[in-house]
């Protein structure tokens, strides 16, 4: 085994400039962020928009289908907290466990997908009550549990 | 308290040479808003995996920001070799991996990639700022074995960053102050922003 101590180039870079303090940098970032609302929820709206209506086609057509789904989920993930919507981020998270869940073992279901995209819709809403998108989110978990891969085990 | 709120600390990314490497826009321009909310200047965005294979063996980054699954199966290909790359001027850059979502069939290969630090989406800027801090005072040693090149995963010591689940008794001391609304005394600072590494660990 190499064992290589290297200067932390990043300290260095961080040491060389004017001292800001980080509260400040904080805060510039959020206020920035902050103005990524509406187009974070424009391609939330594309990307809802890009799921299929249904799995069609031959099982490898089915798989392509079920990857695509995976895909579009993964790229919302985060996308949902900047528009406002954090709830959208946990659905689409879940929806990737799923989706990874039946490509894994080769289960191409469309039902846990219909359900979280219908989810994913109605919490897009904004004006939805904060108690009944917890009931959606509670619902939703279930099914995760049921569809996500199981975390590989260790050897030994 | 978030080591972004601890008194005197600082953070400019004026100086700090970032390449961004996500094939997502949006996931990119999110992560821009932030950076460029901590001073960064020197962004190179890059959503093609090919470029970012070019730009790692060419140009030095201070700092590499990376979704690997977002170019696929190829992503994590790119953080092993360029941990791999021997004339590679990034060989032993920081990089922080920020992932939506990690296939259970890929987790060991990300595991193993040799990234600093992953980091889940949704990211917040308080966490990415933490993390960012974090990395500026690792001073853990690279390892080269036939398995695994990157950061020495081997260390005691070091705490790991607020936020973060840790499995020893000490994080869970801090974890626990912090949770029940205390302040951290010095102490848990020097944990967080110090943290030694454990150089008999590395032999």
């Amino acid at each position: 085994m190499k064992i290589t101590y290297v200067k932390n180039r990043l300290q260095t870079a961080l040491a060389e400039a004017s001292p800001v303090m980080a509260q400040t940098s904080l805060d510039r970032a959020e206020a920035l962020l902050a103005e990524m609302g509406d187009d974070c929820r424009q391609r939330l709206d594309e990307l809802l928009a890009q799921f299929p209506a249904g799995l069609t086609g031959d099982a490898d057509a089915m798989r392509q289908q079920v990857r695509g789904v995976y895909e579009t989920a993964r790229r919302m993930v985060g996308v949902g907290t900047v528009a406002g919507l954090p709830e959208v981020d946990v659905v689409a998270r879940s929806l990737c466990d799923a989706a990874d869940g039946l490509l894994q073992r080769d289960k191409l279901e469309w039902e846990p997908i219909r359900v979280h995209i219908s989810t994913m819709t109605l919490l897009r809403r904004t004006d939805l009550p904060a108690e009944a998108k917890q009931q959606l989110l509670t619902s939703l978990e279930a099914l995760r549990g049921k569809y996500a891969a199981p975390a590989p085990v260790k050897a030994g | 308290m978030s080591a972004s709120k601890a008194p005197k600390v600082l953070l400019n990314l004026q100086k700090t040479a970032v390449l961004l490497a996500d094939s997502d826009t949006m996931g990119q321009s999110i992560v821009v808003q932030m950076l460029v909310g901590f001073g960064a200047r020197n962004i190179v965005r890059c959503d093609e995996a090919d470029d970012v294979r070019r730009l790692l063996k060419n140009q030095a980054f201070d700092l590499v920001i990376m979704d690997p699954a977002s170019f696929g199966a190829e992503g994590y290909d790119l953080l092993t070799s360029l941990r791999r790359e021997q004339t590679s001027p990034n060989k032993h850059a920081p990089v922080l991996v920020v992932t939506g979502h990690t296939e259970q069939n890929r987790v060991g290969q990300l595991r193993d990639a040799g990234a600093n630090f992953i980091v889940s989406r949704p990211l917040s800027a308080a966490v990415l700022l933490d993390r960012i801090l974090w990395m500026s005072r690792e001073k853990r040693p690279y390892v080269e074995t036939n398995h695994y090149v990157g950061p020495d995963r081997r260390w005691r010591d070091a705490a790991l960053p607020l936020g973060q689940t840790g499995r020893r008794q000490k994080d869970k001391e801090v974890a626990a102050r912090i949770a029940a609304g205390g302040e951290m005394n010095q102490a848990d600072i020097d944990l967080v922003m110090n943290a030694p590494v454990d150089t008999a660990a590395t032999a």
